[in-house]
């Protein structure tokens, strides 16, 4: 029998480009083609009717008229520029951790790009069409579209600008020396969580440079930005502590050894606190109390945290008018700690024992063996599960409206309980719906890029 | 400290249970300086048990360890002494993931011996070049083979320049053509003279670099043995058994 050499055996044509894609994807059988069109038929039929009231016959002076309210509440007109400062430092910061640690992608830049464009076509476009005759779409286009986009013309040329300025600036860094590029970018963030909280609150009196604004002010997207941004910032050190004692107990008492000037390195604070932290642990009862904190906590819905933290916090402080705001935000805080800490414990489970033992045989105390070794390996598992509840968070300081806090959804409402705007329920959801929905992503995108960097430092460990 | 000869570990009359199972029954050991010390026997004799109870990553119920004239008990601080005095490599390497080979030789001499950064560095590169891998400092763990990660294991127990090194079947999880390179670094610790505990199956590199090799069976010392009488005349059964099912495939 004679056979071929192998050389001259050719691979079988690979089918390639679009037409494939969707043959093997979406047609492959002629049930897969039933569904398909099924599926997209009624897609596009939602879309089109979503897309035929979205841009001829939705009311959007809802929105132009209540614009400054809905994103900042009562918050003092004249120092709207605080707001947008920390804004653009925020995406600017953003937007450099993404040129150090994320990668964009040419599709994203057209987005982006296509995204201002049409903030900055659709105002142009109906200049001309002011005095067109009533009922008509030109007229439409002129005085609902127009108004609402250059409206938000400013605020996404920001965004989009601040994070493609950002990109750049971390692309250079990173060229020019990464490790210190990301250490700076990390020490950035950190210092940019007081600076601004301190801008948005201010704290000088009415006549300084940065008035304080008194909470009761704070609204709309604001407020929803600051109870989530606190609650995260605050949550999360405190969900890793109830992990921790959660996890701790059966072991020895652990000294303290100072060395010289350890005052001066934040590391040491870190190690003398964590020792402090474990030392307590040893008590049983610590691991009990935070057994019972995480699982009560877990075990209520957030509306009632809601209720009890307004109830309880001024009576336990003996002042009947803590503000509503900080309220707020402790209670947010201590129920998503309890979260963060099952999700931490799942990360610290998830690790091979072999990874505490090699620690503990090198002789590091059980305190260093967790600072350098279990825990940032298990906070980098824990990356999606966390951003998912960072996410949930966010979304979640909506429920505040419950106890008359006026937040992006608080407000909506009482926008539509003014007379004028009475059943305009679609054109507000809507927009708020979209609001929510750019930043949640945002959010998830960033978590997905921050895996992806990760990985290569943790990839297969026999 | 110890000197040349001198016993440096000294294990009495040793019992281990988990639960009703009684792994070790008295098991009586002596090491001098120097000396590289052989356990082998069939897979669930204890073998890692015992190796793991004289750094405390196993507690022991009764008996007696001594390292280096440090009691082992429930004391943090001799826990603590004894194990930046033994170096320890394990089957699976567990080398951190997270950290660069680099980064994971200086870590406990950083943070366990307080040396100065510049110092660590400098011996971790040295011992870099001891295990013939001097050009991946900067890599991580999971860029590397087998071979090159225990190699770093090595390094990294032998940074805490420990007085004894324990090995827990320290190729067993590596390809055949790997095993060599490490075995070769093992070879070298031992005749620079330091003093090693080594379960391995490995006959080859026991018969060659052992000074007496210990046969475990059942939680059991069965025969204590030099290499070659070992080897050649085995005087128990459960030894010849053993050997010969080893030989066999
Ligand atoms: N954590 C544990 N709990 C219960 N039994 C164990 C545990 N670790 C090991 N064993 C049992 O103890 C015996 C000895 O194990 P080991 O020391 O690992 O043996 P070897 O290393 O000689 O193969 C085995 O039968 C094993 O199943
Ligand atoms: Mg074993």
């Amino acid at each position: 029998m004679t056979s071929i050499p192998a050389s001259a055996v050719t691979r079988p044509p690979v089918e390639r480009g679009a037409l494939a894609w969707l043959k093997k994807n979406l047609f492959r059988t002629p049930f897969d083609s039933a569904m398909t069109i099924i599926v997209l038929g009624i897609g596009v039929l939602l879309l089109a009717q979503f897309f035929q009231w979205a841009i001829t016959q939705a009311q959007w002076t809802v929105i132009t008229t209540n614009f400054r309210i809905l994103l900042q509440g009562t918050y003092p007109a004249d120092q709207g520029g605080r707001l947008g400062l920390s804004v653009a430092l925020i995406t600017l910061i953003a937007g450099i951790s993404w040129g150090i640690w994320g990668k964009l992608f040419r599709a994203t830049v057209f987005a982006f790009v296509g995204g201002v464009l049409i903030f900055i076509i659709v105002p142009a476009a109906a200049e001309g069409l002011s005095d067109a005759p009533q009922g008509t779409l030109s007229a439409y286009l002129s005085g609902q579209l127009a108004p609402l986009f250059s409206l938000l013309r400013e605020p996404v040329m920001l965004l989009v600008g601040c994070l493609l300025i950002g990109y750049a600036v971390g692309r250079l860094g990173k060229r020019l020396n990464r490790k210190r590029a990301g250490r700076y970018t990390l020490i950035g963030w950190l210092v940019l969580i007081p600076i601004v909280f301190f801008l948005v609150r201010g704290f000088t009196d009415a006549d300084g440079i940065l008035p304080f604004v008194q909470t009761n002010r704070w609204g709309g997207l604001l407020l929803t930005f600051m109870l989530a941004f606190v609650a995260i910032v605050a949550c999360f050190p405190l969900g890793i502590l109830l992990a921790l004692g959660r996890m701790s107990g059966g072991s020895h008492t652990l000294e303290f050894k100072a060395p010289p000037r350890w005052w001066l390195n934040p590391l040491q604070w870190l190690h003398a606190l964590s020792i402090w932290w474990r030392n307590l642990g040893n008590y049983p009862i610590i691991k009990l109390l935070c057994i019972v904190y995480i699982e009560f906590l877990r075990g209520v819905p957030l509306v009632t945290v809601f209720f009890t933290a307004n109830l309880i916090v001024p009576l336990a402080l003996g002042d009947n008018n803590i503000d509503a705001v900080l309220r707020a935000m402790v209670a947010l805080t201590l129920f998503e700690a309890a979260y963060i800490a099952e999700i931490v414990r799942g990360g610290l489970q998830a690790l091979p024992p072999g990874q505490l033992e090699a620690a503990k045989a090198l002789g590091l105390s059980p305190v260093q063996a967790t600072l350098f070794i279990t825990l940032p390996q298990a906070l980098r598992i824990a990356i999606p599960t966390l951003v998912g509840q960072f996410i949930t968070m966010f979304k979640d300081t909506s429920l505040v409206a419950i106890i008359s806090l006026t937040d992006l959804l608080g407000i909506s409402r009482s926008v539509l309980a003014q007379n004028e705007f009475i059943g305009r329920h679609r054109e507000i959801y809507v927009f708020v719906a979209i609001v929510y929905f750019v930043f949640s992503y945002g959010m998830s995108y960033a978590a997905r890029q921050l895996e992806r960097s990760g990985s290569g430092a943790v990839r297969k460990l026999g | 400290m110890a000197k040349q000869g001198e016993p440096i570990i000294t294990v009495r009359d040793l019992h281990k249970w988990y639960g009703d199972f009684h792994v070790l029954r008295g098991i009586n050991v002596q090491v001098a300086v120097g000396e590289v010390v052989v356990i082998c026997g069939p897979s669930g004799s204890g073998k890692s048990t015992f190796i793991r109870t004289i750094n405390r990553l196993e507690e022991h119920e009764r008996g007696d360890i001594i390292v280096d004239g440090i009691h082992l008990t429930n004391d943090v601080r001799n826990i603590a002494t004894i194990r930046s005095e033994i170096g320890m490599v394990f089957q699976s390497f567990n080398l951190f993931p997270h950290l660069t080979v680099l980064q994971n030789i200086t870590l406990a001499p950083l943070w366990v011996r307080k040396r100065p950064r510049r110092e660590a560095e400098k011996v971790a590169q040295e011992l870099l070049e001891r295990v013939k891998i001097p050009e991946q400092a900067h890599k991580y763990p999971g860029q590397l083979s087998g071979g090159q990660q225990q190699r770093v294991a090595i390094a990294r127990a032998l940074a805490m320049q420990p007085k004894v090194m324990l090995f827990d079947e320290p190729t067993s999880a590596l390809d055949p053509e790997m095993i060599k390179e490490v075995l070769d670094v093992m070879r070298e610790l031992a005749r620079s003279g330091l003093t090693m505990l080594v379960v391995t199956h490995e006959m080859g590199f026991a018969r060659e670099v052992a000074d007496r090799i210990i046969f475990f069976d059942k939680g059991e010392i069965v025969e204590e043995n030099t290499p070659d009488g070992f080897f050649n005349a085995p005087k128990t059964d459960r030894a010849k058994q053993f050997l010969a099912n080893i030989l066999a495939h």
